[in-house]
C-alpha cells in the first residue's frame, strides 16, 4: 500500500472515497491503541476506547479544518475519550496489566519470543520484568505527567504537538515531563529495591 | 540560572529537540555546579531506558471499517447478519402496503366467481349528475325509474355492491306495492259489504213506507 499523507487521505475521504478512512484507521490504529492502552492499562478497555476514538473521528472528520494537524486532533479525541472513561469507571473492577493473568500472558510471550529475540532468555525475562514494573509505576504518577510521558516517550510527538493536544504552554509540558520522569525513576528504584534488596 | 530554567533546557537536550542551538554558558555553569541537576539528568536518562522496555503491542485487527458506498461505520463489536437488512426491508414494505390498504378502506369482494379488491373511496358514485333524488311527493313510478337509472350506472361501473343494494331496494318496493294492493282489496271488500247492507236496509225501509202509504190511503 502506498504511504499516503493524512491530509491526502482526508481529502480523498471528503471527496467520497470511504476506503480512504479505512486506510487512515489502519495507519493510526496501532499508535492510538498503544496510547490508550498505556493510559488506561487494560487491553479490553483499550480496544473499546480505540473503537470509540475512530468512530468519533469518523463522525467529526468533516469539521476538521486544518488537515495537517490531524495527529494532534486524533490524540485530543483519544485523550478526551480516556479521561471520560476513567471518570465513569471509578470504583469499577478492571483487570490491570500487572494482574496474575497478565503475568501468565507475559510468560507466554517470553516463551514465544525466546526463539525469535536476539536476547537470551535471562535478558528477555529481565526486560519483561522491567516492563511490568514500568506498567505499574506509570499508573502511580499523576495523570498530567503520565499523559505527557506517553505522548513524548512512546508516541514520539514533538513538544509543540503535545502542547497542542493538551492546550498548555511549552514550558508546562517540559516541566511535567521532567517531573514525571524523575518521579518514575524514584518509584522504579523503590520497587527494584523491594524486589531485590541486594541491588 | 535557576534549576527551573535548567530543567527546560535539560529536557530539550535529552530528547534532541533544538539540538542546533549551542548550549548557553549560563546553563553550562549551572549544570557543572548544581549536583541536583546533574543527578536529575542521570535519573532522566535511566528512566528513559526503563521506559523503553515497554514495547508497542499490535492493535486488534480491523478496529473500524466502512463498507464502500455507505456512510455508516461497521464495527467488529456488532454482528451484522446477512439476512437482517433484506428482512427488515421486506417487513417495512409489507407494513407500508397494509397501512395503505387500511387507509384506502379496501375490501375483498366476492362476486362473479372471483375475488375483487374494492375501495370505498374510488368505486363509490360520489356524484350522479343525470339522476335527481325523488322528492317525498314523488310517485312509486318515479322512484322505480330513478332506481333503474342507478342500477344501470352501477352495472356500467361493475359495482356489484351498489347493484345488490339497489336490487334489494326494488324488491322492497315491489313487496310494499303487493302489500298495499292486498290492503286495498280488503278495504274494498269491506266497503262493498257495507254498501250491500245499506241497500238492503234502505229497500226494507222503502217497502215499509209503501205499505204504510197504501194502508193510509185505503
Amino acid at each position: 500500500m502506498n504511504e499516503w499523507t493524512d491530509g491526502r487521505l482526508i481529502a480523498r475521504y471528503l471527496d467520497g472515497d470511504h476506503q480512504a478512512f479505512n486506510d487512515l484507521v489502519r495507519k493510526w490504529e496501532k499508535r492510538i491503541y498503544n496510547f490508550v492502552l498505556r493510559y488506561c492499562g487494560n487491553r479490553e478497555e483499550a480496544q473499546d476506547l480505540c473503537q470509540d476514538v475512530f468512530t468519533s473521528a469518523f463522525q467529526r472528520l468533516s469539521s476538521l479544518r486544518d488537515t495537517e494537524r490531524f495527529s494532534s486532533w486524533l490524540y485530543t479525541i483519544a485523550l478526551n475519550a480516556c479521561r471520560m472513561r476513567s471518570r465513569s469507571t471509578i470504583g469499577r473492577h478492571m483487570v490491570p496489566l500487572d494482574s496474575p493473568e497478565e503475568f501468565q500472558a507475559v510468560e507466554l510471550q517470553i516463551q514465544k519470543a525466546a526463539g525469535q529475540s536476539p536476547l537470551n532468555p535471562e535478558q528477555l525475562l529481565t526486560q519483561k520484568e522491567m516492563e511490568i514494573l514500568v506498567r505499574q509505576t506509570i499508573r502511580e504518577i499523576s495523570e498530567e505527567q503520565r499523559v505527557v510521558i506517553i505522548l513524548k516517550e512512546y508516541q514520539g510527538l514533538k513538544f509543540q504537538e503535545i502542547a497542542e493536544v493538551l492546550g498548555c504552554p511549552l514550558s508546562t509540558i517540559k516541566s511535567r515531563l521532567y517531573l514525571g520522569l524523575t518521579a518514575m525513576r524514584r518509584q522504579l528504584e523503590r520497587h527494584l529495591t523491594a524486589v531485590n534488596p541486594r541491588k | 540560572m535557576q534549576c527551573e530554567d535548567a530543567r527546560l533546557i535539560l529536557t530539550d537536550m535529552i530528547y534532541g529537540e533544538d539540538s542546533q542551538e549551542p548550549l548557553s554558558p549560563d546553563f553550562k555553569d549551572h549544570f557543572s555546579q548544581c549536583s541536583q541537576c546533574s543527578a536529575d539528568y542521570l535519573d532522566l536518562v535511566e528512566a528513559r531506558k526503563c521506559l523503553a522496555s515497554w514495547e508497542d503491542e499490535e492493535a486488534p485487527s480491523r478496529l473500524v471499517f466502512i463498507k464502500p458506498g455507505t456512510t455508516r461505520l461497521s464495527s467488529f463489536h456488532l454482528p451484522v447478519f446477512s439476512w437482517f437488512r433484506p428482512a427488515l426491508a421486506y417487513a417495512t414494505l409489507v407494513l407500508i402496503l397494509v397501512c395503505g390498504l387500511i387507509l384506502a378502506r379496501v375490501q375483498f369482494v366476492w362476486g362473479d366467481g372471483r375475488i375483487a379488491l374494492q375501495s370505498a373511496w374510488f368505486s363509490a358514485p360520489a356524484v350522479v349528475p343525470s339522476v335527481s333524488f325523488p322528492s317525498t311527493s314523488a310517485s312509486n313510478q318515479d322512484i322505480a325509474a330513478s332506481l333503474e337509472k342507478f342500477m344501470s350506472i352501477a352495472e356500467a361501473r361493475q359495482n356489484q355492491q351498489t347493484l345488490s343494494l339497489l336490487q334489494r331496494a326494488m324488491e322492497t318496493m315491489e313487496y310494499q306495492r303487493q302489500m298495499d294492493l292486498a290492503r286495498l282489496r280488503e278495504e274494498l271488500g269491506s266497503l262493498q259489504q257495507t254498501y250491500y247492507q245499506t241497500i238492503e236496509r234502505n229497500s226494507f225501509q222503502l217497502e215499509q213506507n209503501a205499505r204504510f202509504m197504501r194502508q193510509s190511503k185505503y
